[in-house]
């Protein structure tokens, strides 16, 4: 590959980028979107980068490490710093992401964690098949005056379209080194990295006004670029093609119906291959468990290891498998070019309630997991959209929801699946008709703002890139780890302990079946058989009576009166209360409370549904209180997980107590005049 | 300027702060209403000066080219993005898809432009397209 601008005319006055006192060179790089940007980036620095944030905005910023070789006078190996900006069209425009660029190149922003300086040479990334258009951010930057390379990458898509650049003539009037590469395949790619360290500042730069940037853009366009003649004809059979494409997957009815076929293909990858790992990882850190279990003597230092910090790992990790194949499957899409198709589709259903396109694949993929929606929702550009849709995206019913749903819907209609189905059904319904309407009433009392128009590139068809899935899926499996792994464990150890102290003595009933037990002769058959039984017995009511003198139920208990309209009893209410760490985990808590068993299988689950309150008489789930309790769980926000990643992605604590008030005050409300209604129709 | 086909390209990032940056890049109107630009577009003859054939985006049917006039019903902060991305005074279009949205293939302008398919390809909501002002080249 060609590195122009190695000529004494072109570097003269120009002096390379030296190594800051770090001992590195800082490199910034900027492109349009769609120009490989990110996956030069990728190609150059592989997994040797870190993710975190420009400071005060909700921007990722990208920092990776590249190992270069100077040649010439300077010889020896350099490390260079590249911090991926975000691609923009212009760094002119009234943009955020602009902005950034800005004020990066200006020295004025750094990713978080970094040194607050100008950069010591700025890398252009531009699209060899356009570079008309790219030509014009190539000369925003130059005007910069700092010492700059530019990448031309996609070469082979240019050289498909029969077109050829003179890199030595382009070099020379940019006065700054050109390469020719290919991200997607590492061409050119040794070639930049040590061009990278010969970056110039540039001799000439376009003149101040648009006009005389897009003149000379033309001007250098002109210059450079040769097109094959034959290569017209193959390339308006292309054009045709895509046209086709762009006006099945855009249609209306049709574009309606093959997104609907891709996400169903999409999520039934997820659903049909994520439950492998999760359950691998579950029965991992449970063997884990145990093993601490078996090592260390009993005690609370046991117990805190075993069950506060392998079980908060354990609910940490579980979560990875969901997100990384979420997102991979979702990079590739993206790579194909049709989700910006899609995102049209998606635009016109969505956008009455105030969201944009590009928030269905969150809100859908919500309906996994919240925590991986919500993280998708950066994807969204604009501000208002993207909070709104985080705010709503746990309205979808998630995976943690099917547990408690396939219980109450068993005990409402407990000879019927087809109205076991149908409630169901209504559960999902209601979440996202839940979900759109708050959408539309924050989008007109807290977010307001007129929905942006979208204006989007769209990108060629073409077959996905493996690699570049298996990165973003690496990329976005430690940010989840980095961001939301220490809150979910800090969370889950918390709610451990509420649930585990104080510790109390076992009550005397259970005493008096060890004492009976023990004192039992023990032979083969039916006396070995009673003896267990009294054992497991008094495992059963120790195990019921520490929940419910614990923090978490003396808790359960106090807020009771709460809930009592709702026709939750206490034990109702110690439920409600623990499933704030995660809502699946309302069903073991019903089965210890009301069986002293936490594995709840099928005999369980009958004695959970016909487990009566205090008076002995009533059943702890009436029709009353089971629909009321089944809408409570549809709106409520019961997972303290998604309110650490929403804290984190929507840029502030208060909106995940908006988020919380919000949802929590919807499912009281809705549970109350459920119950209330059922009531006076004389449903008990 | 010699011929030249640029294409809209994904750059194979596969990742959403790929797609991020290409909606982000493009989504216009950053608090701004849409329209309120230098011209009524209710009326292209007011915004075109009487140019016979000068119509909004949206009055092309899907094949025809247009070239896009400097006189638009956008406001400052939408005119510019779209001209970044290539949508600029004088550049040669093709209606690729009409209706929402509105897909058309950019050429730069330029004496000389090529006139084949191969082109920048953007897309637009209907309410955008309708602000945009062309004259009319005719089907190719």
């Amino acid at each position: 590959m060609t590195v122009a601008g190695d000529t004494a005319a072109v570097a003269e006055g120009s002096a390379s980028p030296e190594p800051g006192a770090d001992g590195s060179i800082r490199i910034a790089v900027l492109g349009n979107p769609n120009t490989g940007k990110t996956t030069l980036f990728n190609r150059l620095c592989g997994l040797r980068h870190k993710t975190s944030n420009f400071p005060g905005t909700t921007q990722e910023a990208r920092v990776g490490r590249v190992r270069a070789h100077r040649v010439g006078e300077e010889r020896g190996d350099v490390d260079i710093e590249l911090i991926d900006l975000p691609g923009i069209y212009s760094l002119e425009l009234e943009q955020t992401e602009a902005e950034i660029c800005r004020r990066v190149l200006a020295g004025q922003l750094a990713p978080a964690g970094e040194a607050v300086t100008p950069p010591d040479a700025v890398l252009v990334v531009a699209d060899a098949s356009n570079l008309g258009r790219n030509l014009l951010l190539v000369g925003e930057a130059l005007r910069r005056r700092l010492p700059t390379v530019l990448a031309l990458n996609m070469i082979d898509l240019a050289k498909a379209r029969g077109l050829s650049i003179d890199t030595a003539e382009l070099s020379s009037r940019l006065g700054c080194p050109v390469v020719m590469c290919c991200a997607r395949s590492g061409t050119g790619v040794a070639d930049l990295s040590q061009a990278m360290t010969r970056a110039m500042v540039p001799h000439t730069t376009p003149g101040g006004t648009q006009e005389a940037l897009e003149s000379w853009a033309d001007g250098v366009y002109g210059a450079v670029v040769k097109r094959d003649a034959e290569a017209d004809r193959s390339g308006r059979a292309g054009s045709t093609l895509t046209d086709r494409l762009d006006r099945v997957f855009t249609h209306p009815v049709a574009g309606l119906a093959v997104f609907g076929a891709v996400m169903f293909g999409l999520f039934w990858t997820l659903f049909s291959f994520a439950n492998y790992p999760m359950d691998w990882i579950e029965g991992f850190f449970g063997v884990v468990g145990g093993w601490v279990e078996a090592v260390l003597p009993p005690g609370d230092l046991r117990d805190f290891v075993a069950k506060g910090v392998v079980g908060g790992v354990g609910a940490t990790v579980v979560f990875l498998p969901q997100i990384c194949l979420l997102f991979f499957l979702i990079a590739l899409l993206e790579d194909t070019g049709y989700l910006a198709r899609g995102a049209f589709v998606m635009d016109r259903v969505l956008r009455p309630f105030g969201l944009s396109g590009h928030a269905f694949v969150p809100l859908l993929s919500s309906h996994a997991c919240a925590l991986p929606g919500i993280m998708a929702c950066r994807a969204i550009p604009d501000r208002r959209e993207r909070l709104a849709s985080i705010l709503v995206a746990p309205f979808m019913s998630c995976s943690a929801r099917i547990p408690v749903y396939v219980l109450l819907a068993a005990i409402l209609f407990p000879d019927s699946p087809l109205k076991q189905s149908a409630a169901f059904m209504g559960c999902y319904v209601l979440g996202i008709v839940a979900g759109l309407v708050s959408a539309v009433i924050v989008r007109r009392t807290l977010l307001t703002g007129a929905s942006r128009p979208l204006a989007m590139e769209l990108p060629t068809y073409k077959l996905p890139s493996l690699r570049t899935g298996l990165l973003t899926t690496y990329d976005r499996g430690m940010v989840f780890l980095k961001n939301a792994g220490t809150n979910i464990l800090c969370i889950v150890i918390v709610l451990w302990w509420l649930s585990a102290y104080p510790r109390v003595d076992p009550p005397a009933e259970a005493t008096a079946m060890r004492e009976q037990a023990a004192a039992m002769i023990v032979t083969a058959g039916e006396s070995q058989a009673a003896h267990e039984a009294l054992l497991a017995r008094a495992d059963e009511l120790e195990s019921t009576n520490a929940l419910a003198q614990s923090f978490a139920g003396r808790i359960g208990r106090a807020v009771q009166p709460v809930f009592a309209p709702l026709g939750f009893d206490w034990q109702l209410s110690i439920g409600v209360i623990t499933s704030f760490a995660a809502r699946e985990v309302f069903v073991s808590t019903m089965a210890v409370i009301t069986t002293g068993h936490d594995e709840a299988d099928e005999a369980v689950m009958e004695q959970i549904a016909t487990a009566r309150r205090d008076d002995g008489i009533t059943p702890i789930f009436t029709r009353a209180s089971s629909w009321a309790l089944l809408v409570y769980y549809v709106l409520a926000m019961q997972c303290l997980p998604t309110l650490a990643v929403t804290a984190k992605e929507a840029g502030g604590a208060k909106w995940a107590l908006l988020q919380l008030g919000w949802m929590l005050g919807l499912a009281y409300v809705f549970g109350l005049i459920v119950y209330q209604a059922l009531r006076a129709a004389g449903v008990a | 300027m010699g011929k030249e086909c640029c294409s809209a390209s994904n750059d194979g990032s596969g990742s959403f702060a790929g797609f991020a940056e290409s909606v982000a890049a493009g989504a216009v109107g950053a608090g701004a209403a849409v329209g309120t630009g230098a011209c009524n577009p209710a009326s292209p003859e007011a915004c075109c000066g009487g140019k016979p054939g000068c119509v909004a985006l949206t009055a092309l049917k899907a094949g025809e080219v247009g070239v896009v006039h400097p006189t638009t019903g956008l406001n400052a902060a939408d005119a510019a993005l779209l001209r970044a991305m290539g949508l600029r005074p004088n550049s040669r279009i093709r209606m690729c898809r009409t209706g929402e949205p509105c897909i058309v293939e950019v050429m730069p302008a330029a004496a000389g432009a090529c006139e084949d398919g191969c082109c920048c390809r953007i897309g637009l909501a209907r309410p955008l397209a309708a602000l945009v002002m062309v004259d009319q080249v005719g089907a190719p």
